[in-house]
């Protein structure tokens, strides 16, 4: 889900990142849904060519998907249609966050690896060992091999799924996409939702390790061309066909494995700031135990204990048991095991309740906070009067509060009985759907403007930073002013990007987790 | 000394103090009437007017004398501050007219809600944990407060005190630091760690905090490019 904030901001991305003709395509189908390449060059009045260019870039870059679908029922034609993936462009504002987490949790290599990845959008094994030999000539090829086996194992890259899947069954009945009503963009949705899924490969295709490549390029090349030779193409020997098969796939980064990272670690951080950093720890430990992609965590108290143990010698079991109680883990008998389980999901929900909590302290004030927290603690209705007795907020203060959130949404109000203001009466509740709506429109908002002031600041330097190293000396000598204000530019920036990182912290609540 | 002055006792009165009930004017005697019969709720001037059928001159010189003859008096509406409202004198105003006893002159009676939570607070941090009977002794022994409250009166305070995050609801589990309070028993305690709502990611920027997000837009009359409130933040 996404709100029109959220598409400027990937707008935004997409301009920094690839210049402002593949921004012009990208809105195109960010504001206008999946389209044809006919349709995307009719919108953008492009030409052809230049369209076909930006789309390849997209694609290359896992921003686009392509899918094909047939014209009409019994016809064998297929049309192209093109989609943008949304969280995909807001993840390339997350790489440097990404390479962190590899660098510390594997090694700087991988690090390397992955930053390739993350410039080439998708490379295959060769194109990232001869990148890495243009970097370093004396690199060892079998360590890169390693290193690059550790990304795929740990699942921070994956295979490249379907590059064109095709859509047959539901979508034969589907209106042609130049019509564009509101059925057509549920059926979109559905057939977009689809798309993914027949393109995303099944698991063991996705992180299955390389293990017969040839690491020596002129071997591989020698072997390759040898084998054509003696047993034309369709008898050379299974292990060279192997490898040449191995040489084409396309390998990049897996975004879902970074935020479930992010998530794990944003409910360690909480569970240790609310409780004690023993919490933590303990909640640290029961993730590590599971290897589940989901939220839903479980594991064996022996499990635990044990992971614990190698780590923080000082933990009684009961000690340890107790914190996963207060925890909020559910306890479970498997035989004569006791599991552990815990929904990841139900802390994030509390994390991100804080949040609003906060951005409504800081908007609102106190008294709205306290009415806030009282109707989401309740989850239930409740009438003008007593929640200004139950909170001790000043019944026309209330009043005036309500408005302003009602008016934000983030709010629901419901007359009851006559609207008279003698005899009716009204009920106020969260509206949990439009509230979150309005913080993340709101969030997306700040960080596009976080960006645009970002660009704005870069303008107008602009001139001084395109300067070679040895006309900016000259410049600063002529005009001392000049490298004041260059220094400003420099902090500036820096403040407005940590911002970014910091509010992006709120996005992956909001969105993401 | 000039003698103490009397109040006016209006034309064809015999009024005088209180101790003998006033004769009022047929006008007086239907106003008042009207406004008895309201009890607790009160009535307002414009419904005074429009159930007696009285010329507007007249029923105000009516109020005016039976206020003088401490009749009536007027009562000031919770949510409607901005209307005249009258109450016989008998009557006390309802809490949907005087907002309840938390409410004086019409409006909450913050100071005394805040005193009051912070004696509690200061109480339950130095006895650890503390049932509603043992706050509710406390707050009448410190002498602080003229009224006697109610034990959901203590009890609606220590919830907006639970909401504001400085306490928290416990029970008993008999060991030691719950002192003599039986195991089981509902008790509060003060927050382990007090609500620190500092700021977050989006509160921190000038936007997060602006009255004119909505109408901020990337090439729009107010811009980020041209944002005074970005312009303060970023010079330093």
């Amino acid at each position: 889900m996404t709100t029109p904030s959220g598409l400027i901001l990937a707008e935004q991305i997409i301009k920094s990142h690839f210049g402002s003709i593949v921004a012009k395509v990208c809105n195109c189908l960010l504001h206008h849904g999946s389209y044809t390449f006919r349709d995307v060059i009719r919108l953008t009045e492009l030409e052809p060519k230049i369209v076909k260019k930006c789309l390849i870039v997209l694609i290359q870059h896992n921003c686009v998907q392509a899918y094909s679908l047939s014209r009409a029922e019994g016809v064998s034609k297929t049309v192209t249609i093109y989609m943008v993936i949304f969280d995909n462009i807001i993840h390339r504002m997350r790489f440097p966050k990404f390479l962190k987490i590899v660098e510390e949790r594997l090694n700087s290599q991988c690090e390397v690896l992955l930053e390739a990845i993350f410039q080439h959008g998708r490379l295959t094994f060769e194109q990232l060992s001869q990148h890495s030999l243009s970097k370093d000539k004396a690199i060892d090829l079998h360590a890169l091999k390693e290193s690059f086996n550790r990304l795929v194992k740990g699942r921070y890259i994956e295979r490249c799924p379907k590059p064109e899947p095709f859509l047959s069954s539901s979508a034969e009945d589907a209106p042609p996409p130049r019509k564009r009503n509101q059925k057509f963009v549920l059926d979109t949705m559905t057939m977009e939702k689809k798309a993914l899924a027949n393109a995303t490969l099944s698991d063991a295709e996705r992180f299955c390790e390389i293990t017969n490549f040839e690491c020596d390029n002129d071997t591989l090349e020698d072997k390759f061309i040898e084998g054509k030779r003696k047993y034309g193409s369709h008898e050379i020997d299974k292990k060279t066909e192997a490898t040449i098969v191995e040489k084409e796939v396309l390998w990049r980064a897996n975004f879902q494995n970074f935020i479930n990272f992010l998530r794990a670690k944003a409910c360690i951080s909480y569970k240790s700031s609310r409780l004690t950093n023993d919490a933590g720890v303990i909640l640290e430990a029961l993730i590590e135990c599971c290897s589940n992609q989901s939220t839903e965590m479980e594991a064996s108290f022996d499990e635990i204990f044990g992971h614990i143990a190698n780590h923080q010698a000082h933990m009684t079991k009961d000690y340890v048991g107790q914190v996963l109680d207060e925890i909020g883990c559910q306890q479970s008998m498997k035989g004569i095991v006791a599991f552990y389980t815990i929904d990841l999901k139900s802390i994030i929900e509390d994390s991100r309740k804080e949040e609003m909590e906060t951005i409504i302290l800081q908007r609102y004030g106190k008294s709205a906070c306290k009415i806030f927290r009282l109707l989401s603690t309740k989850n239930q209705p409740f009438e003008t009067d007593k929640i200004s007795d139950m909170t001790f907020v000043d019944k026309k203060e209330a009043i005036a509060l309500f408005y302003k959130l009602w008016n934000d949404k983030i709010l629901h109000m419901e007359p009851v009985g006559s609207t008279d203001q003698k005899k009716g009466y009204y009920l106020w509740k969260i509206s949990e759907s439009a509230s979150s709506d309005f913080f993340l429109e709101n969030i997306y908002h700040t960080a596009a403007n976080l960006n645009q002031r970002i660009d704005y600041h870069y303008e107008e330097n602009k001139e001084f930073i395109l300067l070679s190293a040895e006309d900016k000396k000259e410049m600063i000598k002529n005009q001392p002013e000049r490298c004041k204000v260059y220094q400003h530019y420099v902090k500036t920036v820096k403040i407005l990007e940590t911002s970014l990182l910091n509010l992006d912290k709120l996005l992956l609540y909001f969105h993401d987790f | 000394m000039p003698p103490p002055k009397q109040p006016f006792m209006g034309f064809g009165s015999t009024f005088n103090g209180g101790s003998k009930k006033p004769t009022l004017k047929p006008a007086e005697k239907l106003v008042y009437d009207v406004i008895k019969g309201k009890g607790d709720m009160g009535m307002w001037l414009a419904d005074i007017k429009t159930e007696t059928k009285i010329p507007q001159p007249i029923v105000t010189k009516a109020i005016k004398n039976l206020t003088q003859y401490n009749l009536i008096k007027d009562v000031v509406h919770v949510r409607l501050k901005g209307r005249k409202m009258y109450m016989a004198s008998e009557f006390e105003p309802a809490a949907e007219v005087s907002g309840g006893a938390w409410y004086s002159d019409g409006a909450l009676d913050s100071e005394f809600v805040e005193t009051l939570m912070k004696t509690i607070f200061n109480y339950i941090g130095r006895s650890n944990y503390a049932t509603v009977d043992m706050i509710k002794e406390y707050v009448k022994n410190t002498g602080i407060f003229k009224m006697d409250f109610t034990t959901k009166q203590i009890i609606d305070i220590l919830y907006s005190m639970i909401l504001e995050k400085q306490i928290e609801k416990s029970r008993s589990n008999g060991d030691v630091e719950f002192g003599s309070i039986q195991i089981g028993k509902e008790c509060y305690r003060l927050l382990n760690k007090q609500e620190t709502l500092v700021g977050n990611g989006f509160t921190s920027v000038p936007c997060g905090v602006c009255p004119s997000l909505k109408d901020c837009s990337p090439n729009g009359k107010i811009s980020p490019a041209t944002c005074v409130y970005f312009d303060k933040w970023l010079s330093f």
